[in-house]
């Protein structure tokens, strides 16, 4: 199967759209982080588990820009914009990774009893980077179809 | 006439495209060639080196491999400190007092108290040894390069440099392969800055004080590693700029082709290198402790020791610092090994009946100053063991004077940059 310019332009759609999510949320979580409560104004940080964290939500952006990046290239047909994608599915995935990690490291503090994880709910670890993830899922699945890269 | 004007430009890279002109010649001699293959390597290759994306790629890759470390291996760390505190328990039995303060507070509040940074030190290694494995690291350096070739520097260092996120030692060693003399004297002088895991104890314990589990105590961690990998290349370009001038040497290297890392073999990665700190604990570590502990019991009791004097004569120096005693004494001890800061600590607090040394910390100095100590631990002077080395590698004591002063300068000068702007800021 050849990489062609409507599918191009159909893939270029979805990094893009998946960018603007990643960018959005990123600075919501961002501007929380700095007490702007941009979150809270939108009435969006608590519905979707958005926690105030700069550092958080710049990384978020860093991986936005990187689908955002390839939109042009993919736009025109040109199957080198796939890198962009495939790199912004992995960075996607190592946040993933590490929030899911947090979330079971912190359930086992929290079964055994320590003192610093009393209290906590599996909600507390609930952020943008590990929801957002599944809006990547279709776009793995492109990134590492081997056919564009023959 | 240098072979560099007779051959109308570096030998280096004109040998390195001759090569590669004549493996082209072969290839297209023996090749049949069919439609290109555009592979997974070129595909990740045109972001991870790419120009502008490259290095914020970078640093989302450090962020979170540094999150990991702090954040998932801290309830292994809660794990260690009940064992321990369940081992070191039974030594309250012991009639003597002196003998059970030497097991209690000695052993298991100095010694035992840094067993319990084994699981981020691990818990690093193990996420390093996948960038590693998978090939990333190489890029990491390819994509620095570039920067550090624009700010004058030369390439190559970064090898070294990235080295020294594991230990100091082997990274100052490893700029054996540098050519140039000055390019070779900037790296060992720089090297010390770069982050290795003795400092990560202390990271953690500090951060972990101020901002427990939270995102905020791996992102200030994060933050050091990456204030060090910053002025490294600071202090390389002033270095180049004043004392040792010159050009830079080109850069070549070639890059290897991304795999999927197994778990085992960064299983087997991390125990190489983890285990490192567990030989450390069993020579050094349990030296310092026993000393620290004699000097933090005698000669007259906890309020009246050697420690104590010593670190009331020292406060005064690192007051605008926000250090207490405590603090200014534990940076004299680590002269040895930079972990021996969180023994001394351990054992500071212990005699002074703070068992919650975390607890303690927080409530004895400020956030701000802290983040300041995190930074002051970071930057001055480095262990004895990288004295030796650096020694050893420059063969001069001139060099060594030179790397122990600029740091300890530039340390006070940072920490108190930190504490300033944190005051300013209303952090404090």
């Amino acid at each position: 199967m050849v990489f062609s310019k409507s599918l191009g332009k159909a893939v270029a759609v979805y990094s893009g759209l998946v960018g603007l999510l990643y960018v959005f949320f990123g600075f919501v979580e961002l501007l929380d982080g700095f007490g702007l409560a941009m979150g809270s104004l939108l009435n969006i940080s608590e519905a979707v588990f958005i926690p105030g964290d700069p550092f958080a939500g710049a990384m978020l952006i860093i991986t936005g820009a990187v689908y955002l990046a390839g939109v042009d290239s993919l736009s025109v047909g040109n199957r080198e914009g796939l890198s962009f994608l495939a790199v912004g599915v992995l960075l996607s995935t190592v946040l993933f990774g590490l929030y899911l990690a947090i979330m079971g490291s912190n359930f086992l503090g929290y079964v055994l009893g320590f003192e610093d994880w009393v209290g906590w709910a599996w909600t507390d670890d609930v952020r943008p980077g590990l929801w957002l993830w599944f809006s990547v899922i279709p776009g793995i699945l492109v990134a590492l179809k081997k056919d564009w890269r023959e | 006439m240098s072979v560099k004007r007779r051959l109308g430009g570096d030998p280096e890279i004109i040998l390195a495209e001759r090569r590669y002109e004549v493996i082209s010649e072969i290839l297209r001699a023996a090749l049949v060639k069919g439609a290109k293959k555009w592979t997974m390597t070129d595909m990740l290759d045109k972001v991870f080196l790419h120009k502008v994306l490259g290095i914020p790629v970078f640093i989302v890759l450090m962020w979170a491999t540094f999150q990991f470390t702090f954040v998932v291996s801290a309830p292994f760390m809660s794990i260690i400190e009940v064992v321990i505190g369940w081992i070191g328990g039974l030594f309250e039995a012991i009639p003597n007092e002196v003998l059970r303060s030497f097991f209690v507070d000695g052993i298991f509040g100095g010694l035992g108290f840094v067993m319990v940074f084994v699981a981020p030190i691990f818990f690093m290694f193990f996420a390093l040894s996948i960038l590693e494995d998978s090939g990333y690291l190489a890029r990491a350096a390819f994509v620095m390069d570039r920067l550090m070739f624009k700010l004058g520097l030369h390439g190559r260092s970064f090898i070294p440099m990235l080295l020294g996120f594991g230990c100091n030692l082997p990274a100052i060693m490893a700029t054996r392969s540098i050519e140039g003399e000055k390019d070779r004297l900037i790296t060992i002088l720089v090297n010390p800055l770069m982050s290795c895991s003795a400092r990560l104890p202390v990271y953690v314990l500090v951060a972990g004080a101020f901002w427990g589990s939270t995102m905020y105590a791996g992102t200030a961690i994060w933050g050091m590693y990456l204030l060090g990998i910053v002025l490294a290349i600071l202090m390389a370009l002033l270095f180049r700029r004043t004392i040792l001038k010159g050009e830079p040497a080109p850069f070549i290297m070639e890059l290897p082709l991304y795999k999927v890392p197994t778990f085992h073999g960064s299983v087997i990665h991390m125990w190489e290198r983890g285990v490192v700190f567990l030989k450390k604990a069993g020579t050094y570590l349990l030296a310092g402790a026993i000393i620290l502990w004699f000097l933090s019991s005698f000669p007259w009791g906890a309020e009246q020791s050697y420690t104590y004097m010593l670190g009331h004569v020292l406060e005064p120096v690192f007051r605008p610092l926000g250090f207490d005693w405590r603090l200014s004494a534990s940076l004299i001890f680590a002269f040895m090994a930079k972990e021996i800061v969180v023994e001394a600590l351990g054992v500071i607090y212990a005699m002074a009946g703070e068992t919650a040394i975390g607890a303690a910390l927080a409530a004895s100095i400020t956030p701000v100053s802290g983040l300041a100590f995190m930074a002051f631990v970071l930057i001055y002077v480095p262990c004895l063991a990288t004295i030796g080395v650096i020694k050893q590698e420059t063969g001069s004591w001139k060099w060594v004077g030179v790397t122990v002063l600029y740091e300890l300068i530039l340390a006070y000068i940072v920490g108190l940059m930190i504490v300033g702007v944190g005051s300013a800021m209303g952090f404090s």
